[in-house]
């Protein structure tokens, strides 16, 4: 759809899909986020990890170009994040969603197509095709023309997935995409993220399980208003940085799992 | 007596059946395609905002040059109010207050200058309930052309006005602008206000823009539904409205205004269809949520 205007550069190995140069990112004049600096090469998964009101769906706007960058540097894809949109796919949170829209899967998995498809104009045969893989890479194949109300929380989630990954993105955003699933549904959804990175798609997502982070995403990002660590994810989920990002809450880090405070939807 | 063949089907052979027909027909249509999405966007107080703020744009119309004058000025109110209910809706914390602030000031700015003509009462009841029996040929053209213009603005966005509605913040990132949708959307409400407002009354405009788009949402399971179900409802009420008005004072001698007695047959057609779809107990009790019903939430 969208024509390429500038030279593309030589690729590398892992070209960068969001360069991060000490940006901020504000809402008007109110600032919600600060100092953040960090590379996501294509092909591997960002965890934005951080208390609610830290700036993690601020971050998640920002990359979309819904958000103003106040300062430093920003790069989608290689260019402006308002620019990038047609590549990204996005994935709010289903408990958003109303359950009564009367919508079928397969006609929300397509508004994922919406932008290509073009202002009067209905969806074609490629559309339709690209509906039907993208609702069979989620194994949701068989429930194309179910009410999407009447899916369980995972499926419907699994849904949003699928609309989010349809036009084929460079770069996926999810927002808590794990949030009250089930294990199969978890371990569905770690497996198509799995899959996502192996096509050389980025991916960033935000989320409250250290687990999920550990097992799906090469780097962590911990915010609370401004960076408080980006890296791998083994050395960023630290004791200590999980203490300075909650602050003086009481964190327990066991082997595997962390007691976040503060774990609901917002 | 009076023949049931006769108020169904002949009697449009009547000039003065005839036009109306044709103008509840157009805005049966209109409302239908258009009202799907004011109730899946639930922008019904919107909707009723933007009635009362179309009034004083009536009677200063009408004060200063008559019939002709009464759609130019709602017009223009409907435009204003649109665009200012739209902007406020997204500046202002808690839209609803926007809104009623607006619905009264303008609803009582129309009712200061109605007071000041002559035949107060007559002319107040003719804006507000309408004189769908006196609707005449340029009424059915000036309805067709604002009907018209309403549907330019949302037919080419349909789809995204539906992702919109589904999903706000999807839409967004996808690059949608939701203020330029919300203007089209809300500009074409005001639109159908407007047309009906002169066959069917200003207040009862309402009920045509909403009640189909709920019919609809009730009885159709999926989307491809909504608008085919919505439009041949608000076509069909308006059908009968007008059999039934020509029934009882043709054979009973009971003068049934007009415009409220489609919107008598189009709620009434609602509550049938709640009964027969969720039970007594459903006009009784809130609706529960399908996941909060199995217990999932």
């Amino acid at each position: 759809m969208s024509t390429v205007t500038a030279p593309t550069p030589i690729e590398t190995a892992l070209p960068t899909a969001v360069r991060l140069g000490g940006a901020a990112f504000a809402y008007g004049s109110t600032v919600a986020l600060t100092g953040v600096t960090g590379d996501l090469p294509a092909g591997t998964a960002l965890a934005l990890i951080g208390p609610n009101g830290g700036g993690k769906s601020t971050l998640l706007r920002g990359l979309l170009g819904l958000v103003g960058v106040a300062a430093g540097e920003l790069d989608v894809l290689g260019t402006r994040p308002s620019a990038a949109r047609s590549r990204i796919g996005y994935m709010p949170q289903s408990d958003e969603i109303d359950p009564e829209f009367p919508i079928s899967l397969a006609q929300v998995v397509m508004m994922g197509r919406y932008r290509s498809i073009g202002w009067a104009r209905r969806p074609g045969r490629r559309d339709r095709d690209a509906v039907a893989s993208a609702l069979e890479r989620v194994g949701l194949a068989d429930r194309a023309h179910d009410r999407f109300g009447e899916l369980s929380g995972g499926q419907r989630q699994r849904g949003l997935l699928a609309r989010a990954i349809v036009s084929e993105p460079s770069l996926v955003l999810l927002d808590e995409p794990f949030n009250g699933l089930d294990q199969a549904n978890r371990d569905a959804l770690l497996a198509i993220v799995a899959e996502l990175k192996a096509s050389g798609t980025a991916l960033v997502l935000s989320t409250h399980d250290l687990d999920l982070a550990r097992a799906a995403c090469e780097q962590s990002l911990l915010l609370n208003g401004h960076q408080v660590a980006f890296g791998p994810t083994h050395r960023v989920l630290t004791l200590e940085n999980l203490e300075a990002l909650y602050g003086d809450v009481q964190v327990e880090l066991d082997e595997h799992t962390l007691v976040v405070p503060g774990h609901d939807h917002g | 007596m009076v023949d049931l063949l006769d108020a169904l089907f002949t009697a449009y052979e009547l000039p003065f059946m005839r036009w109306p027909l044709f103008a509840l027909v157009i805005l049966g249509v209109t409302s239908g395609i258009i009202g799907v999405l004011v109730t899946l966007r639930s922008l019904e107080y919107l909707s009723d905002g933007l009635v009362h703020a179309v009034f004083p744009g009536i009677v200063i119309g009408f004060a200063v040059a008559s019939r002709p004058g009464l759609l130019v000025g709602a017009t223009i109110a409907a435009v204003v109010a649109a665009v200012a209910l739209t902007l406020a809706a997204r500046r202002v914390v808690g839209s609803d207050a926007a809104i009623a602030v607006v619905l009264v000031s303008m609803f009582s700015i129309g009712v200061i200058v109605v007071s000041r003509q002559s035949d107060y009462a007559g002319q107040l009841e003719e804006l507000l309930f309408g004189r769908l029996l006196t609707v005449q040929a340029a009424d059915v053209t000036a309805t067709a052309v604002l009907c018209g213009i309403a549907l330019l603005l949302v037919l080419p966005t349909y789809k995204e006005q539906l992702f919109r509605a589904f999903d706000a913040k999807a839409s967004e990132a996808s690059g949608y602008r939701g203020i330029a949708l919300d203007l089209a959307l809300n500009v074409a409400v005001a639109l159908v206000i407007v047309a009906a407002a002169n066959a069917i009354g200003n207040l009862l405009a309402l009920a045509l823009l909403i009640v189909p788009g709920a019919i609809a949402r009730l009885v159709s399971r999926g989307l491809g539904a909504l608008v085919p179900v919505a439009v041949v409802s608000a076509v069909v009420a308006g059908w009968l409205g007008l059999s039934a008005g020509y029934a009882a004072s043709v054979g009973y001698g009971v003068p049934l205004p007009g415009g409220a007695t489609v919107v008598a047959i189009l709620v009434l057609a609602y509550l049938v269809l709640v009964v027969a779809t969720r039970g007594i107990p459903a006009l009784l009790h809130r609706r529960r949520s399908p996941a909060l019903a199995r217990g999932e939430a």
